[in-house]
C-alpha cells in the first residue's frame, strides 16, 4: 500500500524512484506567452462572470 | 504541492504562481495533442479566472480543461485538413518551444513518445507538476489507487524503453 502524504518517490523500489529522480531533473521549457495579456484576459473573464 | 491552490477564490494571485509553478508542464502535457499547446494553457487559465471560487483540486482541473483544449484544437486542425504527420516525438522535441532545455534529453523524449498516451499524461503530472495521486485520479476520472498502480507501471515501461539498447535509437536513426 502506498501513502498517500508520502514524498515523490517514496513507495517506488529504488530503480523506479532513480528514474523518477532523473526524470524531475529535467525540466519543461518555459512558457513563452504574454503573461500580461494572460492576466488581462483573465481579469476581464473574472469581471464578467460576476456580472 | 499543489494542494495549497486547493481551496478558496480566484485571484491574480493564484492564478500567477498557479502558471509560474504548473504552466510549463501544462504546455508539455497539451503538446501531446496540438502544436498550439500554450493556447491551450492560456484558455484554461482564462477559463479558470471565471470560476467564482477554485475547484476542489484545481490543478487537476486545469489538466483536464487543457487536454479538453487540447483534443479540440486537434480535432480543428483535423478539420482544416492542416493535418499532422509529426509523431508526439516531434512534437516533444522540435516545437518551437522545445519541450525541454537540453538536447541531450532527446533518448527520455523518445521513450516517452513510445508510451501509451495515459502513461505519458500520468508521468507528466507527478513528475513535472508534481500532482498527489488523488490529484492525477481527480484529473484523470481513475480511482487514486489506480493512479497509483498505473505511474509505476508507467515508469517501468520507460524504463524498460530506456534500458533498450535500440528502441529509442532506432527510430532516430531510421532512414526517411
Amino acid at each position: 500500500m502506498f501513502n498517500e502524504k508520502q514524498p515523490l518517490g517514496a513507495e517506488l523500489t529504488p530503480e523506479l524512484a532513480a528514474l523518477q529522480a532523473q526524470l524531475a531533473r529535467l525540466q519543461p521549457a518555459p512558457l513563452t506567452l504574454d503573461r500580461d495579456r494572460l492576466m488581462f484576459a483573465a481579469g476581464r473573464a473574472a469581471a464578467e462572470s460576476e456580472k | 504541492m499543489s494542494g495549497a491552490f486547493d481551496q478558496g477564490t480566484i485571484d491574480a494571485d493564484l492564478l500567477g504562481r498557479l502558471l509560474d509553478r504548473h504552466g510549463p508542464a501544462l504546455a508539455l502535457y497539451a503538446a501531446q495533442w496540438t502544436l498550439a499547446s500554450e493556447d491551450c494553457v492560456q484558455e484554461a487559465f482564462v477559463e479558470l479566472a471565471r470560476q467564482r471560487t477554485a475547484p476542489e483540486h484545481v490543478v487537476a482541473w486545469l489538466y483536464r480543461v487543457v487536454k479538453n483544449r487540447a483534443l479540440n484544437a486537434a480535432r480543428g486542425a483535423r478539420r482544416r485538413r492542416d493535418r499532422e504527420t509529426r509523431s508526439v516525438a516531434d512534437r516533444f522535441a522540435t516545437t518551437p518551444q522545445p519541450a525541454f532545455d537540453r538536447d541531450e534529453t532527446l533518448d527520455v523524449v523518445q521513450a516517452l513518445d513510445q508510451l501509451e498516451t495515459t502513461d505519458r499524461e500520468l508521468i507528466v503530472m507527478r513528475i513535472w507538476s508534481g500532482l498527489t495521486y488523488e490529484e492525477v485520479a481527480a484529473a484523470l476520472s481513475i480511482s487514486t489507487s489506480s493512479a497509483h498502480r498505473q505511474y509505476e507501471r508507467a515508469l517501468e515501461k520507460l524504463r524498460a524503453l530506456l534500458e533498450s539498447p535500440c528502441s529509442t535509437k532506432n527510430s532516430r536513426s531510421a532512414p526517411n
